[in-house]
């Protein structure tokens, strides 16, 4: 284990300050079309100056993933902060959540993605 | 043929084969793209998972549950350890026990998101909802939702609720177990299924694919052998054809192709050089323009019918017509044909060959050999003839010679001279005869015409002939009214013709009569023989007019004659464009008629002929005799000494040249041939030496006789011929002409009067 370079706290004003997407998805876990709305993954590790290594992501359960940096493509994965208009509680998800817009393409149907759809998610870190 | 029909049924079933393999691959290429449409979505359903980690969240689900169930435990003890004063329900909570509450809400909140996820995501509600599991999902998601308003409520009312909540989580563990251990059986079946499916799909595609290559194998097996026999079967035919061709294009004979309505559709060079047709015409010309047979009514065309039928019963050939090129000229040719029945169209085949070269031939072979066998037959009827007519004048000559020698009447001797002479008359017209058909056979007869009086030649001819007549005890006599008058012809010709029927009239009759009657019809004058003789029947009529020809009448009654007369006489009519011909009947008499051209002229003052009767002789004259025959020396010498004349006698010609340069003669009497030097060679030296007798008068004496003889002497250098046997009359005339040619005429000397 080594200590972390830097540790930087974000507060949800923070993050919604940053460019917004949202579009509308089913996804494998819910009833219906939802409609997410959060920060693309790659503006975000743009706003870190992240370009390459491999991406850390862990949720309340402890449930973690590590996914490369340059899987993150322009039409790829959100941090979503609302679904549905609505910010999302521990309960329903939240508070923030990675989503992939799971129907715009097969390529985001696959399990890896699944995997990598991380919920409940409250920590993330970079490593070279 | 059969092989050939054996052939295309081997390529019928490879045909049928191929068809059975293409059908085959058909179906099989069907198959192949319905499991492969299948296989495609199959692979689309793998390619987009419809579910995550299933095993991880339905672990999860329990690894959550007891999370929960551990947070409230574990805030149950810190509880019952830090109890909450009952007093005073806001005063802050123990510090540990404030951690555990939130700890579970926490994990309280992860649950039921958990659970709240599970029943959303259809893949997994189908499952936990299924019927058979009963209600236990429900039920448990229900249980835990129901904890909410505690969750969510005061610390003390959450505190409160653990025991209830604890023992209520206790009692739905094993029925959460059952739910899990349940869903993981029927999502590993659902895998399985999904999995067997895919293999399935796969497999029949396998199936498929192996029936496919394999048919695909055999087809391209199948086609590559086909096209090795096409291959070897279009290589043979093309050599076959390649041969064909040169036998087509370089035969000498014309190869001809016929279509069944006889049209020509194909022939090789040969073929256009025989018929000498031009490329372009070729094709559709009708046989009948160029192949002809001998009809009821000239030359006909020949079918395509004709030509199909009589080949009928197979290959013919030597089947003769005559063929016909563009200019119409004819010429025999010989056909082999057969009809080639190939794709249904019949089409005959001929091979034409010229045989004008082999007709001539075969003409010209039977010709010579009737030419040589009439030839053989002529000479042996000509044989018999003239030894047996020269036998009989023999006879009378030699026997009188013989009555003469031994018997010694002086009184009797001019009787026996006279039997000597007629024999000796008889011999001479023989011979006469003979020369005369030969040169009538050899070449045209000779008419001169000239103006005659005819009335004078009937009477001579009678006359000629009383005397026979009467010994036959026949009468001869004239009918015609008229007188004819003087005509233009050939008297000489006439005469022979006239007296040859004349005389035969009155040889074949004995104790009858003879007329010969005359009639003018304009410039066309008839004259008739005829006789109350032994006649003959119509099949002798018709030959007697051939040379040789004696007829059984004759023969048996010892009738002399060479037979030759009335070829004479018919060879000589012809040439002077008239007709003859005879009626007769045996036992009544015969009539033989002569139709001539004599157009009737001015009568002419006769020239009178010198008097046969006077005996004339030239003047002494001095004679050389160049002749190489001792008997005709002799003769020649005693008849010219009687006259007076003196004869010096030369035994070849080189003696007669020698002599002739020695002394003067007046006459030179010159034998023709000769041994050592001829009577022509001999004359020539004469002439060309100047000597004493270089333009003394030489007269030929020759055996040959005819006009081109006389012609041939004149032009070597011969004044004169004179014909063998030489007749004391014409020799001493002769002689006379020659004196008086060669000096003014003595005055005692009698001559022609005009």
């Amino acid at each position: 284990m080594t200590l972390p370079d830097a540790v930087v706290g974000m507060t949800m004003d923070e993050l919604e300050a940053l460019p917004v997407t949202e579009f509308e998805t089913s996804t494998i876990w819910t009833e219906g079309p939802q409609v997410f709305r959060g920060v693309r993954m790659v503006d975000l590790l743009a706003h870190f100056g992240i370009e390459s290594g491999t991406l850390k992501l862990t949720a309340a359960n402890d449930y973690s993933i590590d996914v490369p940096v340059d899987s993150f493509t322009d039409d790829g994965a959100i941090l979503a902060y609302q679904r549905n208009g609505q910010t999302m509680t521990l309960r329903t998800k939240g508070p923030l959540w990675v989503v992939y817009p799971y129907d715009s393409s097969p390529k985001f149907q696959s399990e890896v993605i699944y995997s990598n759809s991380i919920w409940q998610l409250d920590r993330m870190s970079a490593t070279e | 043929m059969s092989r050939l029909a054996i052939n295309s049924a081997g390529m019928d079933t490879s045909v049928i084969r191929l068809a059975l393999l293409g059908t085959i691959t058909g179906l099989c290429l069907v198959v192949i793209v319905y499991l492969l449409t299948d296989v495609r979505q199959k692979l689309g359903e793998l390619a987009s998972s419809p579910t995550d980690n299933i095993q991880w969240t339905l672990s999860q689900l329990e690894v959550e549950f007891l999370e929960f169930q551990l947070s409230v435990q574990a805030a149950k003890l810190l509880s019952r350890t830090n109890p909450l004063p009952i007093d005073s329900p806001n005063a802050d909570l123990a510090e540990p026990l404030s951690q555990s509450l939130t700890h579970l809400r926490k994990r309280y909140d992860i649950l039921y998101s958990r659970l709240d996820t599970l029943s959303q995501a259809e893949h997994y509600s189908n499952v936990l909802f299924n019927p058979s599991l009963g209600d236990d999902f429900g039920t448990l998601q229900r249980l835990v939702k129901g904890f909410a308003p505690q969750i969510d409520g005061s610390d003390a009312g959450l505190i409160d609720a653990m025991d209830t909540m604890q023992r209520a989580l206790t009692q739905v563990r094993p029925s959460l177990r059952d739910i899990l251990s349940y869903s993981n059986l029927e999502f590993v079946a659902q895998s399985d299924i999904a999995r067997l499916d895919v293999a399935h799909v796969l497999k029949r595609l396998a199936w498929a694919s192996s029936v496919l290559l394999g048919a695909l194998t055999a087809m391209v097996i199948l086609f590559r052998s086909l096209a090795q026999v096409s291959k070897k079967r279009l290589q043979q035919k093309l050599a076959a054809s390649a041969r064909l061709e040169t036998i087509f294009s370089t035969s000498r004979d014309a190869i001809l192709v016929l279509d069944p309505r006889g049209r020509l559709r194909d022939a090789n060079r040969a073929a256009e050089e025989m018929f000498q047709l031009s490329e372009g015409e070729i094709d559709g010309l009708p046989a009948g323009t160029f192949l002809r047979r001998e009809g009821a009514s000239g030359l006909l065309g020949v079918s395509g019918a004709d030509l199909f039928q009589s080949c009928a019963q197979g290959p013919k050939t030597g089947y003769r017509l005559l063929g016909r090129d563009r200019t119409g000229s004819s010429f025999p040719v010989e056909l082999s044909m057969d009809v080639s029945n190939r794709a249904g169209i019949a089409m005959l085949v001929c091979v034409v060959r010229d045989i004008s070269h082999q007709v001539a031939s075969e003409a010209e072979l039977t010709a010579s050999r009737d030419q040589a066998l009439a030839g053989e037959r002529a000479k042996a009827r000509f044989l018999g003839v003239i030894s047996h007519e020269m036998r009989t004048p023999l006879n009378g000559i030699l026997g009188t010679i013989d009555l003469m020698a031994e018997g010694d009447e002086s009184a009797e001797t001019s009787t026996y001279l006279n039997v000597v002479r007629t024999s000796a008359q008889t011999l001479l017209d023989l011979v006469n005869d003979v020369l005369d058909i030969t040169q009538i056979e050899n070449s045209d007869v000779l008419i001169k015409p000239a103006p005659f009086d005819m009335d004078q030649l009937l009477q001579d001819i009678l006359a000629s002939e009383t005397p026979r007549a009467r010994t036959q005890g026949n009468s001869l006599r004239q009918s015609g009214a008229s007188p004819l008058g003087w005509a233009i012809g050939d008297a000489t010709r006439l005469r022979q013709v006239l007296l040859n029927l004349v005389s035969n009239a009155v040889k074949f009759t004995r104790n009858g009569s003879v007329t010969l009657d005359s009639q003018r019809q304009g410039d066309t004058v008839t004259f008739s023989v005829h006789d109350t003789g032994i006649g003959m029947s119509a099949e002798e009529s018709e030959r007697i007019f051939e040379d040789f020809v004696r007829l059984d009448g004759a023969i048996a009654l010892q009738i002399q004659g060479t037979g030759l007369g009335l070829g004479i006489s018919r060879h000589i009519t012809t040439a002077m464009r008239g007709t003859i011909c005879v009626q007769s009947e045996v036992g009544l008499g015969t009539t033989f008629q002569v139709r001539l051209p004599l157009p009737a002229v001015q009568q002419i003052h006769p020239v009178r002929d010198v008097d046969q009767d006077d005996i004339l002789t030239a003047p002494p004259q001095r004679i050389l005799l160049v002749e190489d025959n001792p008997t005709n020396r002799f003769v020649a010498r005693r008849m010219l000494e009687r006259d007076g004349h003196s004869v010096t006698e030369a035994e070849n010609g080189k003696r007669g040249v020698e002599l002739a340069q020695k002394a003067p003669f007046d006459i030179i009497l010159m034998d023709v041939s000769m041994p050592v030097m001829d009577g022509v060679e001999a004359t020539a030296a004469i002439r060309a030496s100047p000597g004493p007798c270089q333009h003394t008068r030489i007269i030929a004496l020759t055996a040959h006789v005819g006009d081109d003889v006389t012609e041939r002497l004149q032009a070597a250098g011969l004044d004169d011929v004179i014909a063998k046997p030489i007749r004391i009359r014409v020799l001493r005339q002769l002689l006379i002409e020659a004196s008086s040619a060669a000096a003014p005429p003595t005055p005692g000397a009698r001559h022609p009067a005009s």
